[in-house]
């Protein structure tokens, strides 16, 4: 700030600036208002709420709160954190990127009931943990991407409500937390790398395993493909051929099939009359004439019952012949439909490979940086 | 100084669109420094990842054992999944599957619409999405953010019926989405161009004023706020969080490079930056012509992405406060997924407190037609979206009124939430 010779102009120079810092504190530019002890609550909540903050309840019909500094608009200092020691009943505090220091967090622990404390992504360490021995009743720590190592844990040894804590990002490896955990074996710390990099293991096998599927499939419709495709029009043309010469064996068999049913009909009637003819001759048997008819009926009917045989026969061969161009026009139809659909089949085998590629390379990358 | 003149004007122009057009509008929040109102809870936020068409549950989560894929194991001892989806089976202890989805009806948009409102789509008037729902119930009041995110997710195939938009119906116009047509891409025009924005605001706040005071009309209204939203949200640092070139090349790897998984990555994002609601919706589900395939080459890119996603939320310690739910407006026939099939169908949930590591609900085993049916805890659409409702906090037994003053429950009276999953 400039200083002018005259006294009115600094002093309405210090007034312009007072009124830009009062009157318009969320300007992206300005400073956030330095803490002022609060009066009482009410207060606090009001400076909270000027610095970008938001108090809430916790729960509908809860009597906790939460205080939530995630979208303060203005810089937050360790001073303002004062406000929240100045409200009753905080059980959660979100810090996430704001910009406090291990300095605020002497602040934090003065906030008894605080359950739930984060912290990620701000410039906290080591020595700020120990600030927070003090909260008794925390159960979640949230250290993602903080400057925190393994040399901090042991400030948390005496939480012995802590349920949750995590430390993605950070300096702390898996020898950090074994100790810890003799302390608080109920924690259950996030990631846990050992695990993770068990379960990426299985992942891989798995994306190794069909990815060698996705490559015989991928080798049948390829070769299919090549084979086939080619071919189409030639197999069109092998299919209509087959359903001609199955159309012509179907209409055979089906006349055949009548000529066996008539020729059957007659030499049913031929071996009626026959007996007929018998039952005259053998009741009068000295009529020589009787005797003739029936011989000659007989004779009749024994030529019929050639005929339905030879009709029979006939039929069968027909029959057979139908089953066997059936048979033929079915596979020609078959032939060339995989011949149409050999190249979509060979495209979404290809994707599928690729896919199965990708799967295998991105599982091993995710493998291999696990165990970094 | 020209600090002072965008907040001046700022105030003016956010005055004109609270001078009365809508109702229930919320006061700029410089200007309850005063009031110091303790806010309402919170509430969860949500991802829904919507598969557009109707996804096949026996080529995903309910598979039958000779079925075209064979159930394998996963992380949880006695949950099968297909074997295609190994990054979510080896996540199974943090998902929870919903087996007896039966939700009746098999249209395309008509199944969109009850899926997404929990009631049956009339003529007579429109119901809100959920996500407008959780954006009025839930989302935090007059942000910068929009409360209410969709992302384009891609598009596999031309079927799975008109796209269905979510409306916020008798919420109000400002719970409508925000939409991001491609992940890469963030959120087109976001920067002003010229020097010259406020004198050109103040220019449109002029003629705003004139032409709202002479047509006094709900859509006037809703257009302005709108347009002042955009306004305030390109002004706001948080709108960094639609630049997806700000991820470590190595996440956005592990997220996928297919739409997808860029997209679940900028969800992650928004609801870090305060959106309550962000729906991903990836089109062409609609396997008619059989499911394998298609889901054999689609299965990678949505296990990668969504399996990165709940690592990554769990990882910095938003799972619980983050529900993800993986769906489609039905599932497809048992056998080759051929049809659709809204009888017995599976949902997925993730995150946002509730119980995992558990399946709810059952379908038919063999031998005659497995999957036909489901057996038992029938899950109608109504208690899908009840218990979505009060996962995120949000009381379900409230009741609105529609233009013609009829008054509709925010969820179907007879609706039965799944407290297995609340627990």
């Amino acid at each position: 700030m400039k200083t002018c010779r005259t006294c009115f102009c600094s002093q309405s120079l210090f007034a312009a600036l007072l009124y830009l810092i009062v009157a318009f504190p969320q300007s992206a530019r300005s400073e956030a208002p330095p803490y002022r002890p609060p009066k009482n609550a009410e207060e606090a909540v009001e400076r909270i709420e000027e610095l970008g903050g938001a108090v809430r309840l916790l729960k509908r019909g809860s009597t906790d709160f939460e205080v939530d500094f995630r979208f303060a608009s203005g810089e937050l200092n360790d001073e303002h954190l004062k406000y929240v020691a100045a409200l009753k009943n905080v059980a959660v505090l979100r810090l996430k990127r704001t910009s406090i220091t291990d300095a605020g967090l002497a602040h934090v622990a003065d906030v008894s009931t605080l359950r739930r404390l984060d912290l990620e992504e701000t410039a906290v360490t080591d020595t700020g943990l120990k600030h927070l021995a003090r909260l008794a009743k925390l159960q979640w720590l949230n250290l993602y991407d903080t400057g925190v190592s393994d040399a901090g844990l042991p400030h948390l040894k005496g939480l012995s409500n802590l349920t949750r804590l995590f430390v993605g990002e950070t300096k702390v490896t898996e020898a950090g937390v074994r100790e810890l955990k003799k302390a608080t074996p109920k924690v259950r710390v996030v990631p846990d790398r050992a695990e993770a990099r068990r379960r990426a293991k299985l992942v891989v096998e798995v994306a190794k395993k069909l990815l060698a599927e996705a490559e015989k499939q991928f080798a049948d419709a390829d070769r299919e493909f090549k084979e086939l495709d080619p071919r189409k029009d030639e197999l069109k043309k092998k299919e209509d051929a087959a359903k001609k010469h199955f159309d012509e064996a179907k209409a055979k068999a089906d006349e055949l099939g009548k000529k066996k049913d008539e020729v059957a009909k007659k030499h049913e009637a031929a071996e009626k009359a026959a007996a007929e003819a018998r039952k005259l001759s053998e009741a009068k048997p000295d009529d020589e004439n009787l005797k003739k008819q029936a011989v000659e009926s007989q004779s009749a009917a024994d030529e019929a019952g050639k005929q339905s045989d030879e009709a029979k026969k006939q039929n069968e061969d027909s029959q057979k012949q139908f089953d066997t161009a059936r048979t033929e026009f079915d596979a020609a139809k078959a032939l060339h439909g995989r011949a149409n659909g050999a190249k979509k089949k060979q495209e979404l085998a290809q994707r599928i490979l690729d896919a199965s590629r990708m799967r295998l390379a991105d599982t091993q990358r995710k493998l291999t940086a696990l165990s970094e | 100084m020209r600090d002072s003149h965008p907040t001046l004007k700022r105030r003016d122009w956010l005055k004109l669109s609270a001078a009365g057009l809508l109702s229930g509008v919320t006061v700029p929040w410089f200007e309850s420094l005063a009031a110091a109102a303790i806010k309402r809870p919170r509430g969860k936020s949500c991802i829904l990842l919507w598969m557009d068409g109707g996804p096949s549950q026996q080529h995903t989560f309910d598979p039958k054992t000779h079925g075209e894929f064979a159930p394998k194991p996963t992380s949880v001892p006695g949950i099968h999944i297909v074997e295609h989806l190994p990054q979510l089976a080896q996540s199974m202890d943090d998902l929870a599957i919903v087996r007896s989805m039966t939700t009746e009806i098999n249209g395309h948009y008509d199944a969109k619409y009850f899926l997404h409102t929990g009631h049956k789509r009339t003529t007579a008037f429109e119901h809100p999405a959920i996500g407008c729902i959780a954006s009025s119930q839930v989302g935090l009041p007059d942000d910068d953010m929009p409360a209410f995110v969709t992302i384009d997710a891609g598009f596999d195939r031309p079927d799975g019926g008109r796209l269905y938009r979510s409306v916020p119906a008798y919420l109000g116009p400002e719970h409508a989405p925000l939409a991001v047509n491609d992940p890469a891409d963030g959120l087109e025009n976001l920067t002003p161009t010229g020097d010259d924005i406020d004198a050109r605001l103040k220019l449109l706040a002029g003629s705003e004023r004139r032409f709202a005071q002479k047509f006094t009309l709900p859509a006037v209204g809703a257009k302005q706020a709108a347009f002042h939203r955009a306004v305030r949200l390109m002004r706001s640092k948080r709108s960094r969080a639609f630049r997806l070139d700000e991820e470590p090349a190595s996440l956005r790897a592990e997220y996928g490079s297919h739409k997808f998984g860029q997209s679940c990555l900028l969800a992650r994002r928004l609801v870090e930056a305060g959106v309550s609601f962000v729906e991903i919706v990836h089109r062409g589900w609609d396997d008619h012509g059989g499911a394998a395939k298609p889901i054999a080459y689609r299965a990678p890119w949505m296990d990668a992405g969504m399996a990165a996603l709940i690592r990554d939320l769990k990882i910095r310690g938003m799972l619980d406060d983050t529900l993800i739910v993986w769906m489609g407006e039905f599932g497809r026939t048992p056998g080759d997924g051929n049809g659709h099939f809204s009888k017995a169908w599976s949902t997925v949930w993730a995150g946002g407190g509730i119980q995992t590591g558990q399946v709810i609900g059952k379908t038919t085993e063999g031998p005659k037609s497995p999957g036909a049916d489901i057996v038992d805890r029938p899950v109608t659409a109504p208690d899908f979206i009840g218990t979505l409702c009060l996962a995120l906090g949000i009381d379900i037994h409230q009741e609105f009124l529609t233009p013609a003053k009829r008054p509709v429950p925010l969820v179907d009276k007879a609706a039965k939430p799944v407290q297995e999953l609340l627990g």
